[in-house]
């Protein structure tokens, strides 16, 4: 079942990938679904069959996972994209070429800094911590390297998506309280942007994170000279 | 013991009844000078006799601090000189750091005096109280920068001891630091008694005094007591200086007596002397002299400390 | 703590919350608040638990002057209202007792704690007259004095904790911490802000009682090791002479009653850092007389200095009461309208000198005994040192003279300068008490110390019967003074009958106005000219013009000397460098989720690493 597991950790680098280069809001947001349906099912993959079935825990974090990540936040976004009316194209800060150029540097070193440095239990998929860190990079990479609050959502999830693929290939003892955990929080914050992003709509008429520094209180005194 | 206390008694009495021939010598001394036969050596005596036996006019914008003023500065003059010794023989009261109550006795009598002279309301008092305020500061500082000078020779913290102290050993020892330190008294005393190169009583020019422009408004009584304290101060530092630059003589107390009383007469000699050959300088040159003074001093206590073992 | 200390505190708490609940008036709020201050201070004076100890001491500073200014805050703050008097004495009784509870906390963190609350009760009484914006500015300025001197003692009480053995570091923070308390040159710069700002009662507290608390909390809480004691009496001593002469200087250009008093506690603070530095040094090189009367030269001039400026900031409090000002320039003559805040006006001014009939001159003349002891027998440095100090003393004595004289001057004698002194209002007695009282107890001082059974307490001291017999020999050496005044006061009654009143004479000027007159400014003008470089003074000048000129105006400013070297600069450059780092609150998101990553990724990559 190993195999399976590389495949899926395959696939989750693939999406990271696709959601560095894409222009499409909405597909990024069916990138973060499918994200969502592979981390789902990852746990199970991971689990060494021949030993018997999983514990219910097991069972019960990827269908939670799968549940919130590949059902309910995409949703959620797609929602609040409806509702905002965004405009679909996703204006990056850091060109599609060049963010790739940065993805595949990124890629390079977190393969090597894993080989050399990271020593994993011995049932761990080869692939999944430095698929997992170049995961987490990408959603910070989405978060920072692109304009729109939806993005910044997007990377969010993305980022999480890195850190439940870490935690899921170690099989840590602990993990599922921590990924709960987590995984409550992401859903707030995906709540509190989804809210927050139609306000930011309603008073600057576009959602650019961008436009935020708008408030910044040094803007307060100094409007005139900008 | 009994007889050194009889023979201070006396000597503060002489200095009591003597001091407002200072004054009278000085004027005489000037005159002569000046090819004028000038008032009589007693002129302060009769002024005093004929202020005393006036009413006394006072301004209506005056105090109580105006009136009181006057006899604050008679009474600490007065009390500054019971500190003093006379003829080797100590004050009875004399203690560890009486030079300090002497110094600031005489702060308190032109302290109220610059208060009187703000109290007439009147502009040219103002401005003499003004330059005393400026000149004092300094003045004070020469004074205490002697004073170290002194305390750093004798190693004694009273006027007693550091001003009797004063032999031939020391003269023959730290001759240059003591002429310096003398130098700079004597400065002192001709701005404290407010002599020529810094303050001209004669002038009938208001602007151009600090201590008679204070005392314009004064009259009667008051200014017979401000007179009178004026020369008992005169004979104060003169006395000091005295028994800094003259060498005690070993003898009977009494002829010590009479040699320092002349002494102190042969000083303001020297002081009407000194008022005829100088001419009043300018204001602005006034602190420079007293700063001079002080930096005498200043450089007495330097090469004392520099030479002494 | 003794029964009767407990009392007090207790008192005052029940005395502040009281006032504070009987809001809707105001006579019975004020009534309460100043009848519980007066006896809680009363209640802390008789507990002799620890007496002629240095906690007693400060006490019987702060019981003195609450006492003082418990007595004069209903007349001062009549008219503000019910509500306003009850916050009022809530806060003073807060500040009193937690200055109470400062001497009598053994453990540093206690004394921390009442430390901060005095800061903040008192802070709350100088924000007092909140609706005008100097007063709130000034308030600020004195919390965060306040705040920044608890944060470095709090550091040293984390190195105390910490066991970190580095007594000398500890110290210097303990010494910054409460050098701001104290008015220390260059921390000092609350003071003038504060002073003149607060109510008059709360100043002659603050700066009588609270300030010398900074040079308790110091002797009583650094660490005495020989190193750090030669550290403190240097210090100490240049800093003092720093202080007690740049303190007057500053005093001599101000036009406001009250800074320009604020000053002159700054020049008193540093006379008794002088003192109490050349005590330490004496102890340092082993010279006992230097030692002893150092020591007591300086606390002794605390007391002085508490009851004499206790009287003065009184008198200024009663002076803008009663005119509505306190600009020296607009005052003058109020001798007549208010005779006895007038005399003891006067006579304080008289002893904040330090000139003899007064108490002031006890404290400096040891001092002078200290440094001429220094002169006589030290070798080196310290000679240097005592030398310094002469120098120093003497000329702060002079200009304090021309300071005072120009306040006195300007403030009560000649004739009114300005509409607001010519409508004075007459004093209130109530407001006259405490001044009187104080003004005797400074003029009994003196002569009571020949007799105090504290003298026997200096005999046991080694060398202490230098104090002892200069002390009895100066309060033998008053009581003929007195006598001497007395005397010449009966002849002049004598001779004198038949006294004029006529106008002041003004070399035969038939119609002489008040405009003539000598201003205070004009009168320290020639002094302060001299040392405008050190005062930072501007002129502006609009001289008259033409045939017929109409107006002419001088305005002279000073800059306060360690403002303008030390804070000014200081806050300048930080401001530039925040100036720099606001460029990362760029306001854009992502820079800032960059910034975070990369922090991040740091700190990881150091973890591993290192």
């Amino acid at each position: 079942m190993t195999s399976f597991a590389e495949i899926l950790l395959a696939v989750l680098l693939l999406t990271d990938l696709s959601l560095l280069v894409s222009s499409r809001l909405l597909h990024c947001i069916r990138l973060v679904a499918l994200q969502g349906v592979v981390i789902g099912v990852f746990p199970l993959t991971v689990w060494n069959w021949s030993q018997g079935t999983p514990s219910p825990q097991v069972f019960l974090i990827a269908v939670l996972s799968l549940f919130a990540k590949a059902i309910l936040l995409p949703k959620m976004l797609r929602r609040s994209m409806y509702k905002a009316k965004v405009r679909r194209e996703l204006e990056p800060l850091v060109g599609y070429s060049k963010s790739l150029v940065i993805f595949l540097a990124v890629t390079a070193v977190a393969f090597c800094f894993c080989g050399k440095y990271l020593v994993l239990p011995e049932e761990t998929p080869v692939l999944c911590a430095p698929v997992a860190i170049i995961t987490i990079f990408s959603g910070l990479f989405v978060i920072i390297a692109r304009k729109k609050a939806l993005t910044q959502a997007i990377g969010f999830l993305v980022f999480e998506n890195g850190i439940t693929a870490f935690g899921m290939g170690m099989m840590l003892e602990y993990g599922i309280v921590v990924e709960l955990g987590i995984l409550l929080d992401v859903f707030v914050l995906v709540f509190v942007m989804g809210i927050s992003i139609f306000n930011i709509n309603r008073a600057f008429s576009n959602i650019d994170v961008d436009e935020m520094h708008l408030l910044n209180d040094d803007d307060a005194h100094q409007g005139g000279e900008k | 013991m009994e007889n050194s206390l009889l023979v201070w008694l006396v000597g503060l009495l002489v200095a009591l009844v003597g001091a407002p021939l200072l004054p009278g010598i000085i004027n005489k001394v000037k005159a002569f000078f000046a090819g004028r036969r000038g008032p009589s050596v007693f002129q302060l005596y009769y002024d005093i006799f004929r202020l005393c036996h006036k009413a006394s006019v006072y301004s209506k914008t005056t105090t109580w601090v105006f009136r009181l003023a006057s006899v604050v500065v008679c009474a600490t003059t007065i009390c500054a000189m019971l500190l003093l010794p006379f003829a080797g023989c100590a004050s009875p009261l004399f203690f560890t750091g009486d030079l300090i109550l002497f110094l600031y006795l005489m702060g308190t009598g032109r302290f109220f005096t610059v208060l009187a002279a703000l109290d007439t309301g009147s502009s040219f008092e103002g401005m003499g109280a003004s330059r005393e305020c400026q000149f004092a500061v300094l003045a004070e500082g020469a004074l205490l920068a002697a004073f170290g000078a002194l305390i750093l020779l004798t190693k004694h913290l009273s006027l007693y001891g550091i001003l009797n102290q004063m032999d031939m050993r020391f003269w023959s020892l730290d001759g240059t630091a003591l002429l310096l330190v003398a130098a700079g008294f004597f400065v002192v005393i001709l701005t404290e008694c407010c002599r020529v190169p810094i303050d001209d009583p004669d002038t009938h020019l208001e602007l151009t005094m600090i201590h008679e422009a204070m005392i314009l408004d004064n009259s009667g009584v008051d200014l017979a007591l401000i007179h009178y304290a004026a020369s008992l101060k005169m004979w104060c530092l003169l006395l000091m200086e005295i028994l800094l630059v003259c060498p005690r003589i070993p003898g009977s107390p009494w002829f010590a007596l009479v040699g320092e009383v002349l002494c102190v007469l042969v000083g303001a000699v020297f002081v009407g002397v000194v008022e005829s050959v100088i001419a009043r300088f300018r204001f602005v040159k006034v602190p420079q002299i007293i700063s001079a003074a002080m930096g005498a001093s200043l450089l007495a206590i330097v090469l004392l400390s520099l030479f002494q073992k | 703590m003794g029964l009767f200390l407990s009392i007090s505190v207790l008192l005052l708490c029940f005395g502040g919350v009281g006032a504070l609940c009987v809001g809707r008036s105001e006579a019975l709020a004020s009534r309460l608040g100043a009848v519980s201050a007066v006896l809680a201070c009363l209640s802390a004076l008789v507990d002799c638990s620890a007496i002629l100890s240095l906690p007693w001491f400060f006490r019987l500073i702060i019981c003195l002057v609450g006492i003082a200014s418990a007595l004069h805050a209903p007349g001062y703050l009549s008219g503000q209202g019910g509500r306003r008097m009850g916050f009022f004495w809530l806060f003073f009784n807060l500040t009193l007792a937690s200055m109470l509870l400062v001497t009598v906390c053994e453990g540093f963190l206690p004394f921390l704690v009442c430390w901060e609350v005095m800061g903040l009760a008192s802070y709350a009484l100088v924000a007092f007259e909140y609706h005008e914006e100097k007063a709130r500015q000034a308030s600020w300025i004195y919390l965060m004095s306040c705040e920044a001197g608890g944060i470095l003692l709090m550091l040293a009480y984390a190195m105390e904790m910490s066991r970190m053995d580095a007594p000398l570091t500890e110290f210097y923070l303990l010494l910054a911490g409460f050098g701001i308390k104290a008015g220390l040159p260059v921390l000092h710069v609350w003071l003038p802000e504060a002073h003149p700002e607060a109510p008059a009662p709360v100043s002659a507290l603050m700066s009588a009682a609270m300030i010398p608390l900074g040079f308790y909390g110091i002797i009583q809480f650094m660490p005495y090791l020989p190193q750090v004691v030669m550290h403190c009496g240097w210090l100490f001593l240049l800093l003092g002479a720093l202080g007690a002469f740049g303190g007057i200087l500053f005093a001599l250009p101000q036009n406001n009653l009250k800074r320009l008093l604020a000053y002159s506690s700054v020049e008193n603070m540093g006379i008794a850092a002088m003192g109490l530095g050349l005590g330490m040094l004496g102890e340092c090189y082993s010279m006992p007389v230097v030692s002893v009367c150092g020591f007591c030269g300086g606390l002794l001039h605390l007391l002085h200095h508490a009851l004499l400026k206790g009287t003065l900031f009184l008198g200024a409090g009663s002076v803008l009461k009663s005119t509505g000002t306190l600009k020296i320039d607009s005052l003058g003559g109020l001798m007549k309208v208010m005779p006895w805040t007038g005399r003891c006006f006067v006579l304080a001014a008289t002893g904040i000198c330090g000139l003899p009939p007064f108490c002031g001159f006890a404290g400096e003349l040891l001092i002078y005994v200290a440094a001429f002891s220094g002169i006589a027998q030290a070798k080196g440095v310290f000679f240097g040192a005592s030398m310094l100090a002469v120098l120093c003393l003497a000329l702060t004595g002079g200009v304090a003279c021309a300071a005072l004289a120009k306040a006195v001057g300007g403030a009560f004698l000649g004739e009114p300068r300005s509409d607001y002194a010519r409508q004075a209002l007459p004093e209130k007695s109530s407001m006259v008490l405490p001044q009187v009282l104080l003004t005797t107890l400074a003029l009994l001082l003196p002569l009571a110390y020949g007799v105090l059974p504290c003298m026997e307490w200096f005999e046991t001291v080694d060398c202490g019967d230098v104090i002892a017999s200069a002390f009895q020999k100066n309060s033998i050496f008053l009581l003929v003074f007195y006598g001497v005044v007395g005397a010449i006061l009966l002849l002049r009654r004598r001779a004198g009958k038949d006294d004029r009143a006529v106008g002041t004479w003004d070399c035969g000027y038939a119609r002489p106005t008040s405009r003539m007159e000598y201003t205070g400014s004009a009168l320290v003008q020639p002094l302060a000219d001299q040392f405008g470089g050190v005062l930072g003074l501007e002129r502006q000048k609009k001289s008259p013009q033409g045939l017929f000129p109409t107006s002419a105006s001088l305005v002279v400013t000073d800059r306060d000397l360690g403002r303008r070297v030390w804070w000014n600069p200081l806050f300048r450059g930080f401001s530039a460098l925040s100036e720099r780092i606001h460029r990362f609150q760029s306001g854009y998101l992502h820079v800032y989720m960059l910034i975070m990553v990369l922090a991040l990724a740091l700190m990881l990559a150091w973890a591993f690493f290192a």
